[in-house]
């Protein structure tokens, strides 16, 4: 628990000497990190709790729903809340619980994969026109100007009509969306990296331009990196939930949160609010742990990342 | 200041005219053509035959080379003709001006509720920092930063519906035929997204008045005697104003987006009601021209803020 003490074992105690001195193993090193992170902010620890709760309902899913997410039961229909069914029925009788798991799974499997993959296009697009500037960045920046003149549901909403809907096109349209923002963080820090004296010092030994960006500046946007993709993650659940709920999302019948909600007031006289409140709520939270997380992230890594970042 | 507008202005042009071929490319290239996309959609209605497809393929101008048929588009575009639908026939031109006004008017006014609700709050939470003003501030805006606007909506709708039976209507009602018939339409929506802007708004006014704060005018200013509200509004509140109008136009963008979803929520026959049926349709032109539309007053309103900057800030005008 506590902190190895070199001067209470110096002297007589050889052997222990090496075992004080020696350099913390990477779990100890993370385990400081840990403890570090949940002094300065108990509400990103708290955050990525739910996340990583959440990542578990998702992967667990088969084994604790209790009903199958597309049976439908036609005996049940729109039930409220009862004994049986924790949190009712749809239109189709299909058990909302069992759907909100199932729907944690594509839900965050989807926006995961769209933050993963235009996070890392981003990332190395933002390195290498940083680094090699001239002709290259000025057409990058045009063309991620480009991309910034659409709403970003508005070019995921061509994307996907150029694509046809789908779980992959959907993870595709958002990711796309991702790229232009997280390009532009990197590459502005790839800038002013660029100028430091350490840069210059490697330069000088000789380092060639992959290592140097591998080893010596893409380092120093592993922070950034981190608060981006929390923050991202939050945009794209927003967005999924959002092209999902219009139906040209996520197709039906596997459910996304999105998806659940698509058409649940339509032609209902007595509007069944268990539909609207559980889906929702999962949007809600899980955004909120998702921008909890990376404020945390930012105040805990790099408080200068504030004005970039917000 | 007219060197500068005139500058601006300028820029906006490739802008433009990349917003066109991109738009132009996503629909075309991607996937082959328009209409072998409507073919390959499952679960489609109407299937054509070969012929049919050919003829339907040249009463579109889908034979014509990538260029004539761009170049085309854009004769159209200019001319002020924005196609028709493929399925019903009626002008997109028409649609766009019958749903248009709503769905700016919606937009527009969220910006005006936004304002109002969320630049007083930032100031007051600056001002009295880690006050339980300044902490509640916070919450909201944490709270609200993360609800779907759209969800929301919902909420409204069936909480009006199960306490009061009422529901805002579904039909298109202008303002000019009946005011008070109108406002319950756009009420909700102008509300939700408001509120969902407010948070953002409050939080960005709150960042940039404490750093405002923090300057040695400022202090100058109280240490001369100027009353608390003078030094807080006209010294750092003017001075702050500069990141709230870059993020307002910002998010304006999010705004245009969020409101297809809220439309939807509320039933509210606007443009983003429009979008999503072509989408849902395939309807090729009007999707094209749609997103055009969108992406075009994403454009001007960038190009408003930037303008802006230079009336509320003097210095930028000569960089």
């Amino acid at each position: 628990m506590s902190e190895p003490r070199a001067t209470a074992n110096l002297g007589a105690a050889g052997p222990r000497l090496a075992e004080v001195v020696a350099p913390p193993s990477p779990g100890q090193r993370a385990g400081r990190t840990g403890r570090q992170f949940w002094r300065s902010s108990p509400v990103g620890i708290v955050s990525l709790l739910l996340l990583l709760g959440a990542m578990v309902i998702a992967l667990l899913a088969d084994r604790i729903a209790p009903y199958d997410p597309l049976a439908a039961d036609f005996i049940a229909i729109s039930q409220p809340p009862t004994a049986e069914h924790l949190l009712g029925t749809d239109q189709l009788g299909r058990d909302v619980l069992s759907r909100i798991m199932y729907g944690t799974r594509l839900t965050l499997l989807i926006a995961v994969a769209a933050v993963a993959i235009g996070d890392g296009i981003g990332f190395v697009w933002g390195l290498v026109a940083g680094y090699a500037g001239g002709k290259f960045d000025l057409i990058s920046l045009r063309l991620l100007d480009l991309m910034m003149a659409f709403p970003a549901l508005i070019l995921a909403m061509l994307l996907l009509a150029g694509l046809g809907s789908g779980i992959v096109t959907v993870t595709i349209a958002i990711a796309v969306t991702r790229i232009p923002g997280t390009t532009r963080v990197v590459r502005a820090i790839v800038l002013s990296t660029k100028e430091m004296a350490f840069v210059d010092a490697a330069r000088a030994i000789g380092v060639a331009p992959i290592r140097m960006l591998a080893r010596h500046i893409a380092p120093q946007c592993v922070a950034p990196m981190l608060v981006l993709a929390s923050l991202n993650l939050g945009t794209a659940i927003f967005a999924e939930a959002a092209l999902s709920f219009l139906g040209v999302g996520t197709p039906p019948p596997a459910p996304t949160w999105g998806s659940m909600l698509g058409g649940v007031l339509a032609g209902a006289f007595r509007p069944p609010w268990w539909l609207v409140l559980a889906p929702g709520l999962a949007i809600t939270i899980t955004i909120m742990a998702a921008n909890l997380l990376g404020d945390a992230l930012r105040d805990f890594l790099d408080p200068r990342l504030r004005s970039q970042l917000q | 200041m007219r060197v500068y507008i005139l500058r601006r202005l300028l820029l906006a042009i490739p802008t433009l005219f990349g917003v066109t071929v991109l738009i132009f490319l996503a629909m075309r290239v991607i996937p082959g053509d328009p209409l072998a996309m409507m073919e390959a959609s499952e679960g489609a209605t109407i299937v054509l035959s070969e012929a049919e497809l050919a003829t339907a393929r040249a009463s579109l101008g889908l034979d014509q080379p990538y260029h004539v048929q761009y170049l085309d588009w854009m004769g159209q575009v200019l001319r002020g003709d924005l196609g028709e639908s493929f399925w019903r026939g009626d002008k997109v031109r028409d649609l766009v001006l019958r749903r248009g006004p709503i769905t700016l008017e919606i937009a527009m006014m969220t910006v005006v509720v936004a304002w109002v609700i969320g630049i007083p709050i930032g100031i007051v939470s600056a001002v009295k920092q880690r006050s339980w003003l300044d902490y509640v501030t916070r919450l909201g805006v944490i709270l609200f930063l993360a609800v779907p606007s759209f969800w929301l909506g919902m909420l409204a709708i069936t909480g009006s519906v199960l306490a009061f039976s009422w529901r805002p209507p579904l039909d298109l009602v202008q303002i000019n035929e009946d005011p008070g018939r109108h406002l319950q339409i756009v009420a909700g929506p102008i509300l939700v997204l408001g509120i969902g802007l407010a948070a953002v708004i409050a939080r960005f006014t709150r960042s940039a008045m404490l750093e405002v704060l923090q300057d040695d005018f400022v202090r100058t200013a109280r240490a001369k005697g100027l009353s608390a509200s003078t030094v807080n509004l006209r010294h750092a509140l003017r001075n702050a104003l500069l990141p709230i109008i870059t993020v307002s136009g910002l998010a304006f963008g999010g705004l245009l987006g969020g409101s297809v979803a809220v439309e939807r929520a509320f039933g509210v026959p606007g443009l983003g009601a429009a979008l999503v049926l072509a989408l849902n349709e395939r309807d090729w032109m009007v999707i094209q021209n749609l997103v055009l539309l969108y992406g075009v007053i994403f454009v001007v309103v960038n190009l408003v803020v930037d303008i802006s900057y230079g009336l509320v800030d003097p210095r930028i005008r000569y960089q």
